[in-house]
This record gives structure tokens, sequence and C-alpha cells, in this order.
């Protein structure tokens, strides 16, 4: 099981079962990066590992966003796929650099090589995805439905936690209802005028749980 | 792809290529009770002989006068579209599928593993098959479900084969994904990023 009770935001789960995944929504500047970093942080806390595929930020910014939740990097890997380092950028024991967020074949093999690597030390393994919108500027939906099922099922198959984020003011309603299918669980934030934003978690427990603030 | 019942291919085409005569030939013994095999030598007459009938190739990666990369190389190229297993010297980095073959083996190959590939590869193919079948079916019918009332689509013939259709593909996708390894993962992702090239071709056309 993966434990995520220290995690307020997720009340009342407490744990998730190894091949989980979730997707993470809102509009931006709600707290769904927070929510991930914190996520993958509990898992650093217990020596777990991670990869992250990032594709909007450099590899640096995302382990700076990780040290500061926790401070170990020795179980973090990440996939760059942003470009933001240039097509020449070699590869690093834990970062792997993919061109671009268009070559979602580079981002697949980049992320079963550190599995396989992970897959050696035993321990569980808790995958993000940050963010699946910027792959929709790159490709359209129908490719990215059928990546992000594939994707999914692997992370089932060899037990992890897979936690996805996506920008939902970036698409239409039907095409995030969509987005939706593959996944166990939804984390939902929402906007709410001068107030902080609220949340709410779907799938994850029996009934919906209420909105709530997100702070 | 159809299956039979008890999981079995039926009438497949498999392609042998190896420059060694009696290791394409001791292939061949082996598949030739339950697949129609067609024996090659080397990298060219591979390709002379490949057309859309074939379904697998067992491709040797080194050859002297063309290489397993070469033919594979030319394979993308072209419009069959047969699922390749490369056979190498040694275990090969997960970059070899994406350069398009759908699995590997590793020298000496024992009879069990090659059927279990074979049958691996076909099963690989289903999948990804029918995962582009399930996309389109769910868009057809969320767009009936904004476009028609519940009441109307309930006694509507094609909803409802739809329904089940979907219901259909989601136990098949579901039962397929579970053996999705390493190997699959990235055949698969390479497999849609093909289907969306050749669609994109399709409509510049």
């Amino acid at each position: 099981m993966y434990d995520v009770s220290e995690i307020e935001l997720l009340e009342p789960v407490e744990e998730l079962e190894p091949g989980t995944s979730i997707l993470v929504s809102g509009p931006p500047m709600t707290g769904k990066r927070k929510l991930v970093f914190q996520i993958l942080a509990e898992g650093g806390k217990r020596n777990e590992n991670s990869i992250v595929v990032t594709s909007d930020r450099s590899a640096d910014s995302v382990l700076d966003d990780y040290s500061s939740y926790h401070e170990n990097l020795d179980r973090v890997a990440v996939v760059d796929c942003s470009g933001s380092q240039g097509p020449e950028r070699t590869d690093t024991d834990k970062v792997g650099y993919v061109s671009s967020p268009a070559d979602l074949t580079g981002i697949s093999i980049q992320v079963s090589e550190f599995m396989e690597e992970f897959r050696k030390t035993d321990m569980k393994l808790r995958v993000a995805v940050i963010s699946v919108s910027t792959l929709l500027m790159y490709l359209d939906i129908e490719t990215i439905f059928r990546f992000l099922h594939v994707f999914t099922s692997r992370i089932q198959n060899v037990g992890a936690l897979g936690v996805f984020v996506i920008d939902s003011t970036s698409i239409e309603y039907q095409t995030l209802s969509t987005i939706k299918q593959p996944f166990d669980g939804v984390v939902e934030f929402r906007d709410n005028d001068e107030e902080p934003p609220e949340l709410r978690v779907t799938g994850l427990t029996p009934q919906p749980t209420e909105w709530r603030h997100a702070d | 792809m159809i299956l039979d019942e008890d999981g079995s291919v039926p009438d497949l085409k498999l392609m042998v290529v190896d420059d060694e005569p009696n290791v394409t030939d001791t292939y061949c013994i082996w598949l030739e009770d339950e697949y129609d095999v067609v024996p090659t030598y080397g990298g060219k007459e591979a390709l002379e002989k490949l057309d859309n009938t074939v379904d697998v190739i067992l491709l040797d990666r080194r050859m002297p006068e063309m290489t397993g990369d070469e033919v594979l190389e030319e394979i993308q190229e072209r419009k069959e579209d047969p699922q390749v297993i490369m056979v190498t010297a040694v275990k090969p980095d997960f970059d070899i599928i994406g350069l398009g073959c759908d699995d590997y083996l590793v020298k000496p190959i024992s009879k069990h593993e090659l059927f279990d590939t074979i049958k691996n590869v076909v099963r690989l193919g289903k999948y990804s098959g029918e995962l582009q079948e399930y996309y389109t079916l769910i868009s057809k019918k969320a767009a009936l479900e904004s476009e028609k009332p519940m009441e109307y689509l309930d006694g509507n013939e094609e909803y409802q084969e739809l329904k089940s259709r979907i219901d259909t593909l989601e136990e098949n996708i579901k039962v397929a994904s579970q053996s999705l390894d390493a190997e699959g993962f990235i055949a698969t992702t390479r497999d849609l990023m093909d289907d969306r090239h050749s669609y994109q071709r399709g409509r510049t056309r």
C-alpha cells in the first residue's frame, strides 16, 4: 500500500493500492503541483522511488521543487521532455532527456529504463506526469488518450502509484471527461472567487468527498 | 486480427530471416506445425518476399549482407505493417523497440520462448488495435449523448449496439493490458505515434 495519510489535501484517503493512478485536475495556481510533490515526498520519506515526467519545466527546477518537500534526492529520477535544455543535453544517472513533449515513444523508453533500474532496488515507486496539458498542446486527444491508457496500465503492472496533472482550463469539458477515463480516481481543484480554492476527491473513497477548502 | 476461442492464432503467416540456413530451417521446422512459414536467408530476399500477407517477421539482427536494423528501417518506410521480433546475440537497449521492432529474443532461443514471444506480439497488436477502436467508439457515444435525450437513446438500436461493443472492448483491453511489459509499453506507444503520422499524411493528401 502507498501511504498518503499525512497529506491533508487527500483526506480521508489514508493509503492507495499498488497500481493506482490518479488525475489531479484544476485551474492554474490552485495547488495541483503542491499536491503532487507532497505525494512524491511522502514516498521519499519511506525510501520509495520517484519518477517525474516533466514537460513544462526543466529537470533542475523539478529537483529543486522536490527538495523543498524532501531533501534527499537519491531516489528521484526525472524524465525531462520540456526541451528547455536543448537537444544535445546528455542523460545522467538521474535525468533522462527527451527532445520534445511530442515524442511519446522517447518518454516511454526513458520511463521504462528508470522503472527497470528502480525495480532492482525492490522498493515502491511513485510516478508523476507534470503535465498532461503540455502533451495536449502538441498532440491530439486520441493519441494522448491511448498513451494515458497504456501508461497507466504499465503503472498498474509494476504496482506503482501514478499521479498525472492536467490544467482543466486548457481543454474542453468533454475532453476532460474522456481524459479521466483511464484513471482510478480524480482530485479536482476549482477556483472559488475571493476564497481559497476548493477541492474534492472522487473514485478513491466509496463516495466522492464534498467540495472543501484546499488550503 | 481475430483469435480463436482457445487463444491460438489462426492462419498466421510468419517470415523467418537468418543468414545461416540451418538456423532459418530450424525455426521453420519448429513453427510450421502451427503457422504458415516463409523461410528467407538474408535481408534482401526477405524484403523482396515481404507482402501484406506476412503477419510476423522473425529477424536476425547480425547479418553480413544487410543487417536486421537496416531491414527494419526499410520495413518502417513501406506500407506493409508486419510485427517484428528481432533476434539478437546480446540483450539490447529499449531503444531497439523505439526503432520499430515489437519485441526481441536473445540467442540461443528455445522453441518455447519463440512460441511465447510470437503469441505476445500478436496479442500486443490486437490490444493496440482495440485501444484505437475503443477511443473511436467512446467519442461517438459521448457525441450521441450530448446530442440526443436519454429517453431516445434507450430505445435506439445503434446506441445500444455501440454500448455493448464498448463493454466487450473494455473487457478485452483490460485483460490484454495485464500482460503489458516494458517492451509492450514502448511498442504500443510507438504504434499509436505511427498511427498519428499516417493519419496526418492522409489528411494533407
